[in-house]
C-alpha cells in the first residue's frame, strides 16, 4: 500500500487541459493506491484548483485534492475560505517559490492557516530552493499556530535538509514528505533523528520519475514498521483516511 | 541491467563532512553490485586539496584499471600550479575537478583561472565542473573559458542541477566541446531534454556515490526510453573516451 502525498497534476497550455490520464496511469504503473494532487500551473489558481477538485471527484478514494491558494491574490481568503468549506479538498499548498513571497513577511498566511487549522487541513509548504524555501521561514507559522499541521515539502531538498532535520524535532506539528530528497547522508540523518510518525512519501509526479522516488530508499534497509509509516500510515493518520 | 556495460564518470571518496567513512574497496564493491565496472573520483570532503588528492591517489594504485581519479584544483591556491603538475604528471590523474561553491570563488572573479585551465590543457585531460546547487555554480561563467578553448574538453556535473538544467543545456547546445553528466539530477524534463537537445554523445552516467542512491542514478536514465547504442554512450563509451581508455 503506497499513499503518495504529493503530486502535481499536469498541464498543457497549449490546449489548455490537464493531464489526468496519464497521471492515472502512472498510479497504476508504479503501484500508488492514493495520490494527494494539487496543481501548479494554469492560467489562474482558480482554474489549477477547479481541475483538481473534478479529478478527485471522478476518482473516489484514489485522488486526494489539495488547494494552492496564493496569499498575494486579492481574494485569497475567499479562495481559501471556499476550498476549506466545499469538503473537496483534504489540505492547502503554499508555494513561495511559484508565487514569489517571504514566508515570514508575507500578508494573509495567518489568516489561511486559521481556516485551515478550522477545517482540520494540513498546511504543505514548499521548501528547498533558493532564498524564500527555507524551512525556517515557514516554522514561524508553526510556532504561532500550535494547532496547525504543518508539511515540510521535499524536506527542504538537498540545499537545507541538514538543517531541516534539526527543525522538525522542535515542533509536534511539523511533518515532513520526502519527495526531492536523495541526498543519503541527510536521509540517514533525518530516519535517525526524526520521529518515524513524521515522514510522508511523496513522487513530485510529473517532474519526478515515481519509480525513482519509490526506490529512493531501498539503500536505506529501512525497518519494515518504519517503511509502513513512511509510505501508509501516517498519510492515512495525517489525513484521516 | 546488470548486463549494461557501466562506468561511473562521478563520484567520491574520503569521509564525508557528516562523519560517514567510507573506502575506496567499499566504494568497488558497492558500485559492482550495480554492474558499475569502472568509477572515476575525486575527493571534496576533506581537509585540504592535498590529502584529498593523496586519498584519491591512493585509491588508483589499490585498483588500478578500475578507479581514475581526477584532481581537486583550487585556482586561488598558491600552491595551484604545483598542484596541477603533481596530480596530473606525477600521479597521472584523469582529469580535474573545479568545485567553485566549496572553494569559495566567484569563476567571473578569479583572474588566476585561465592560467591554471592553460595549464591543465597541456596533459590533455579534461575539466569536470561542478554545476547547480549555488550562485557560485551557474553554467555560464565557465562557458566563456571553454569558448576561448575549444580543443579542451569540459563537463559539467549535475546537468547543473534543476536550478541550471534548462539554462546549463541551452547554454551549451552549440558547443561540441561540451559534456553534461548525469547524477542527481532528477528532474524528468531536463533529463528528456539532454537526451533529446545534447543526445546521447554528450551525456556521462554518474552515481554521485556514496552520496546519492546508485540504484535510481540507473534507474532514472532507463525511464527515458533510450536505445541501445545511446545507453552503451552514456553508460560506458563517453567515459572511456575521456578517460582515453
Amino acid at each position: 500500500m503506497i499513499i503518495d502525498y504529493h503530486a502535481h497534476l499536469g498541464w498543457n497550455r497549449g490546449d489548455n487541459t490537464y493531464e489526468t490520464q496519464r497521471l492515472l496511469e502512472d498510479m497504476e504503473e508504479n503501484g500508488i493506491d492514493i495520490r494527494m494532487v494539487s496543481a501548479l500551473y494554469g492560467y489562474s489558481t482558480a482554474e489549477q484548483n477547479e481541475a483538481v477538485a473534478k479529478l478527485a471527484q471522478d476518482n473516489p478514494g484514489r485522488i486526494l485534492a489539495c488547494a494552492v491558494i496564493n496569499p498575494k491574490e486579492r481574494d485569497c481568503l475567499a479562495m481559501m475560505r471556499e476550498a476549506a468549506e466545499s469538503g473537496v479538498f483534504r489540505a492547502v499548498e503554499l508555494d513561495s517559490l511559484e508565487h514569489c513571497y517571504y514566508p515570514e513577511t508575507c500578508p494573509n498566511l495567518d489568516e489561511i492557516i486559521d481556516i485551515a487549522t478550522e477545517h482540520h487541513m494540513p498546511v504543505n509548504c514548499f521548501t528547498g530552493w533558493g532564498p524564500r524555501t527555507m524551512p525556517a521561514q515557514w516554522t514561524y507559522y508553526a510556532k504561532r499556530h500550535p494547532d496547525m499541521r504543518m508539511v515540510l515539502l521535499h524536506m527542504g531538498t538537498t540545499d537545507f535538509g541538514y538543517g531541516c532535520v534539526d527543525l522538525v524535532g522542535q515542533y509536534d506539528n511539523v511533518w515532513v514528505e520526502t519527495s526531492c530528497m536523495y541526498e543519503l547522508p541527510i536521509l540517514r540523518k533525518a530516519f535517525r533523528k526524526i520521529d518515524k510518525g513524521r515522514f510522508l512519501f511523496g513522487s513530485h509526479f510529473p517532474h519526478k520519475f515515481t519509480r525513482c522516488s519509490v526506490d529512493a530508499f531501498d539503500l536505506l534497509h529501512l525497518p519494515e514498521e518504519v517503511k509502513r509509516c513512511l509510505f501508509y500510515e501516517n498519510a492515512k493518520d495525517l489525513l484521516d483516511l | 541491467m546488470l548486463e549494461q556495460v557501466k562506468y561511473d564518470f562521478h563520484s567520491h571518496l574520503g569521509k564525508t563532512r557528516s562523519g560517514e567513512v567510507n573506502s575506496a574497496s567499499q566504494m568497488v564493491e558497492e558500485l559492482r553490485a550495480f554492474g558499475i565496472e569502472k568509477v572515476g573520483i575525486c575527493s571534496l570532503s576533506g581537509n585540504g586539496v592535498r590529502p584529498q588528492n593523496d586519498l584519491v591517489y591512493a585509491a588508483m594504485r589499490e585498483f588500478p584499471g578500475i578507479v581514475y581519479g581526477y584532481a581537486d584544483i583550487d585556482p586561488k591556491a598558491e600552491d595551484a600550479m604545483d598542484e596541477v603538475h603533481r596530480t596530473l604528471g606525477d600521479m597521472g590523474m584523469s582529469g580535474v575537478k573545479f568545485m567553485s561553491w566549496k572553494h569559495g570563488y566567484a569563476v567571473e572573479n578569479c583572474p588566476q583561472l585561465g592560467d591554471v585551465i592553460d595549464e591543465i590543457g597541456k596533459y590533455d585531460v579534461f575539466i569536470q565542473i561542478h554545476g547547480g546547487a549555488s550562485p557560485l555554480c551557474t553554467p555560464f561563467v565557465w562557458i566563456e573559458h571553454a569558448k576561448r578553448r575549444p580543443d579542451m574538453r569540459f563537463v559539467f556535473t549535475h546537468i547543473c542541477g534543476r536550478e541550471f538544467g534548462d539554462s546549463c543545456i541551452e547554454a551549451i547546445r552549440h558547443m561540441d566541446n561540451f559534456w553534461v553528466e548525469t547524477s542527481a539530477n532528477m528532474e524528468a524534463d531536463i533529463l528528456r531534454k539532454a537526451a533529446k537537445v545534447l543526445g546521447s554523445k554528450r551525456m556521462l552516467f554518474g552515481s554521485d556515490w556514496p552520496y546519492k542512491p546508485t540504484n535510481i542514478e540507473i534507474e532514472k536514465l532507463y525511464q527515458l526510453k533510450l536505445t541501445q547504442r545511446e545507453y552503451d554512450d552514456i553508460f560506458y563509451k563517453n567515459a572511456a573516451m575521456m578517460w582515453g581508455k
